[in-house]
This record gives structure tokens, sequence and C-alpha cells, in this order.
């Protein structure tokens, strides 16, 4: 665990992405290890589902790829479970001979990619790099809308009226009409709400408060 | 007794349909009647006066015609099938029987032979045996036609490590940093990989091969641990177990290897459908090897499903009987005819709503094989 910390920005994600391999064919996971390496991600292989599952962290940032007929806990089943428990990593299908059925159903949860074994390792490679990134952003978001959520937790009741109508566009004058009090009122409240959400403008406010939402 | 006189008898030897022969106590033809004339193609006049030694045909050795020779001139019945040879050069199979007849003082004075022409009959049953083993042969390729989507499956898995090995291989030599040793590695593990798709693929060429019978002494737990190896990604796919349990010393049965792979394949085969779609409890299936029997081996396949149904217990070993979608519904007549065809017996052995058990036994020997 301590190795891992290290690696991690103040915003708590895992920085140094990680390629997962989840194939109960251990000649096929130690192929995509040669080949993930060979391009220099870090990569981890598994037999089965639930050792992926007691090795993953949430903020792990990577991708996963994924064999879905596997004995045990199928590789549809692990991604209903990543599902439920909002772990993020995307999910890159890789299917035997006659498994294309079983695919599909797992594009239709949300996989990000599918190929069909055997695969172009060019193909599998670019699936990977264009995963990892889209998982930054996604964790990036995530950590983000947190801290948002964080901060826009400190506001008063009254606040958070007057902030309900700042987003919605209405002038300091609206809303001081709206809620029957004086604008000096509104604007004090105003600058209060950006001091504490750390926004310089009503536009970032605007951003940050749906960021949170 | 009714008298019945001389020439009754004679007219009886003469319209017999078996070959007869009479000849004297040193083997001279004295009497053949019409069925010899037109099973050998002699003639009366051609034999009568000769030894009947010119029947022979070789094939069986002067040792085997020493031995009838001992039997009758002591004055025993020899009854046993001859390879004989016609006057054309044609050789057939005789069933004959000799009979040596004694005068008033007791000595052995004239042999009486009676014969019949076995060709027919045993070209009869090499039709059934090839017909049968043509049909077991179709029955192989109808469940191998069954389970092709786990076998392209089987062979895939390699073929993709395979290309995923080489391709990195290319990338590592496209490389500046050419590092021998993931090379050696890579390629190692090629070779490993393309001799495990070739041995799946040789497997199945010998399963789906349509040849005569070879009979040999065969290990039944090696043949179960190859069928297993068959059906594992089957087996594994539905979540099923699968224990082989061997009691005895090694379970040698004398046996034609393909056609019991056969067997078991169907009978396992059979009981995954029965278990599949249970709960996980009762998923499992238990083959079972027991060589502690006298002169026989027995393998019982135990599953715990639901039984098979009353209505139609009667009927699972009858040809084109049968309660799935896809299959010909030949396995467990096929299988049955094989088990016989191997001098054994295959049965349902116990039948209840928490599981059956298919049971066959096989001699341990040829000599065992005849047995009753």
């Amino acid at each position: 665990m301590a190795h891992k910390s290290q690696m991690r920005d103040g915003s708590g994600i895992n920085k140094m992405p990680t390629v997962f391999v989840v194939d109960d064919n251990s000649a096929v996971c130690d192929a995509i290890r040669g080949m993930v390496e060979e391009i220099g991600l870090r990569v981890k292989t598994y037999g089965t589902a639930n050792q992926f599952l007691d090795d993953l962290d949430p903020y792990d940032c990577g991708c996963l790829v994924l064999d879905v007929r596997m004995p045990g806990m199928s590789g549809l089943d692990l991604q209903k479970y990543m599902i439920e428990r909002g772990v993020t990593l995307p999910i890159i299908v890789i299917t035997g001979y006659g498994d294309v059925p079983m695919a599909v159903r797992s594009m239709k949860l949300g996989a990000f990619e599918f190929l069909q074994k055997p695969f172009n390792d060019q193909d599998l490679i670019d699936y990977i790099c264009v995963a990892i990134d889209r998982h930054k952003k996604v964790l990036i978001d995530l950590v983000l809308s947190a801290k948002a959520r964080k901060r826009f937790s400190t506001l008063t009741r009254r606040e958070r009226e007057v902030l309900g109508l700042l987003v919605k566009g209405m002038s300091s004058k609206q809303v001081a009409d709206g809620l029957n009090i004086s604008v000096r009122t509104v604007e004090g409240h105003r600058t209060s709400i950006m001091r504490k959400t750390r926004v310089h403008s009503v536009a970032q406010l605007i951003e940050s408060y749906y960021r949170a939402e | 007794m009714p008298k019945i006189n001389l020439r009754q008898l004679s007219s009886a030897l003469e319209q017999a349909a078996d070959a007869v022969t009479i000849t004297d106590d040193r083997c001279v033809v004295e009497y053949v009647n019409p069925a010899f004339e037109s099973l050998t193609g002699y003639s009366k006049e051609e034999v009568i006066g000769k030894q009947a030694y010119f029947i022979r045909s070789g094939v069986q050795d002067k040792e085997f015609h020493g031995r009838i020779w001992k039997q009758i001139s002591s004055g025993k019945v020899f009854r046993g099938v001859l390879i004989s040879c016609r006057k054309d050069g044609t050789i057939y199979h005789e069933e004959k029987t000799i009979t040596p007849l004694c005068n008033t003082k007791g000595e052995i004075s004239h042999y009486i032979s009676t014969g019949h022409d076995l060709t027919q009959r045993l070209k009869a049953e090499e039709s059934i045996r090839q017909h049968q083993a043509e049909l077991a042969h179709v029955a192989r390729l109808s469940t191998l036609g069954e389970m092709v989507s786990e076998i392209a499956h089987d062979l895939n898995q390699p073929l993709c490590a395979i290309i995923a090995y080489a391709q990195t291989c290319l990338r590592v030599l496209n490389s500046n940093d050419l590092d021998s040793q993931k090379l050696a590695y890579g390629l190692s593990q090629v070779v490993q990989q393309a001799e495990l798709a070739s041995g799946i693929s040789q497997n199945l060429r010998n399963f789906s091969r349509k040849g005569k019978m070879r009979f040999r002494q065969l290990d039944l737990l090696e043949v179960i641990h190859e069928v297993k190896g068959l059906l594992s990604s089957e087996l594994a796919q539905r979540h099923i177990s699968m224990d082989i349990q061997s009691i005895g010393s090694r379970p040698f049965a004398f046996a034609d290897k393909v056609q019991i792979e056969q067997v078991l394949l169907n009978l396992v085969r059979n009981s995954i459908d029965a278990v599949n779609g249970l709960p996980a409890g009762r998923k499992r299936l238990k083959l079972k090897v027991d060589s502690n029997l006298p002169d026989q081996v027995k393998v019982s396949l135990i599953d715990f499903g639901r039984g098979v149904p009353k209505d139609i217990v009667g009927h699972v070993f009858e040809p084109f009987f049968t309660t799935k979608k896809e299959g010909l519904g030949v396995g467990l007549g096929i299988s049955q005819t094989i088990i016989e065809a191997h001098g054994g017996k295959l049965y349902l052995e116990s039948n209840h709503n928490s599981g059956t058990r298919f049971s066959f036994d096989l001699p341990t020997s040829e000599a065992k094989r005849s047995g009753p």
C-alpha cells in the first residue's frame, strides 16, 4: 500500500496507469503482458475475476482487458459488479470463438471496446492507450466534483438559496426581489459563496456548481 | 426305434445339405455325398480312393491337423472350424464334425466327417461389424459436430497466444534495444503453444478417424483423463466439476481406445446435460473405475442430477431417442453396442431423483472376452 500511495498525487489518483488483464488462459495473459510491457506500460494479470477484485484499488488509473468467457465469475458478472460499485476502469473485452453474442451484451453494459481473439497487437495497444487517456479524465473529473461537493457543503441555508437563483442566471437585483431582501445582502452572500467555493467569477461558480451536482 | 432301411439311410446322406465324407481308418475316402461335390468342386470319382488331405488349405499348420488326428484316432469326436481349399483353389471356412466309427471289435474302422460352409455367415458377421463401426463413426462425427464451438474455442486460445507472442517478438526486433532474452522467451512460448494446438488437433483426428477396431491392453484411467481434457472447457463453462476416482491397481481392459473414448464422451456429455442448470452443489460428476473385480474392470459415471424421468427410462438406449434439441439421439445406443462388441455390458445401474449412475464393465484381457 505504501508503494501505491507514493505514486498518488494530491488528488488521490493513482497516477501511474496500469493495464489489468483478466483471462483464465495463462498463455494469453502472459502474451498480453509481454505486449503491454514492450510499449512501456505497467501490467498486472489475473486468472480469475475474484483475484482481480481482491487486488483492485478504486483509485487505480488504467484499463481492464477482460475475457468475457471464464469459469467462476464470468466477465459479464465482473462487469456488472464493477458498475454496481462505481468502478470506472474502462473495459476492453476480448472474446474467443463464438462468444460474439456475449461481447455484444458486454458492450451494451458499457464496455469501452471489444476485440475478437486472436487480435492484432496494434489494435489492442491503440485501444489500451485511448482507454487510459479517457480514464484519467474520468478520474480527474470525479476528484474535482468530489472537491466541489465538499466546498458547496460548507454553505449556509441562506447562501444555498441565493446560489440556487444565481446559477439560474438571475441578477443580484432579481435575487433580492425574489427573496425579499436587499441587493446589498445578496451581494454579501455572493462574495461569501465565491470565497467558500474558491471561484473568481459567476461563470466559474456555475461550472463548479454543476460539477458538484 | 422305428426301423429305417439302408436305402432310406443312403438316400438321407445323398440329400443332406451338409457335406459328408466317409473315410477308412487311414483317411482314405470311401464315400462323398453330392453336397460335398458342390461345396468343394471335386467329383466323387476324383476323390474316392484318395487320402482326404487334399482338402487342406495350408492356412492351418501341421501341428493343428496333428492335434485333430490325435483326438479322433483316440476315439473322440472333433468339432471345430477348418479352413479348407476348393478344387479351384479358393479357400473357405468350414464348420466340421469328425466322428470315428468302431467295428464290432471296438477298433476304429471309419471316420465320418460332416461340414458346412461358414463363408456366408462369416461374411454376414463381418458386414454387421462393419456397419456398426460405420454407425459408431457417424455418431462420433455427430458428437464432434455438437462440440464444434467448444473445440474451436480450445484451439483459438493457443493461436491467440501465438500471434500475441510473435507480434511482441517483431516489436522487439524493430526496436532499438534488441533484447535477445525477450526474443528467446517469446519464441519458446510460441513453440509451446503451437505444440498445444497441434496436440488438440491430433486428438480430434484420432477421434474422428474411421478405421477398424484395434483391440489392445488399454489403460482406462489414461482414456478417462483424455476425455476429461476434451471436455474441460465445456465443464468449466458450465461450472461443473468432475472427479475421477480409481479403485485398485491400474485399470487395464482389452479394448479399442477410440470407441471407449466415444462411450465415455457420450456418458459424460449426457451427465453434463443432466446437471446443467441445477444449483451449484449438484453440478458434480464422478467417474469411478474399479479394477478390483475378477477378470473385469467396471467404470461408473455418477451424476447428482434429477435422474432419468420414469416415462423415458425404458427408452434411453433406443436409437434416435432423444429429449434434446441437438444431437441424433444415438449416443447411448451406440455406446451399448460398442461395449457389447467388447464383450461387456452397459447399463443404468441406479436412477433416483438425486442422481443416476451409468456403468459398464469390460473384460481385462482377450482370454476373458469370450467368457459368459
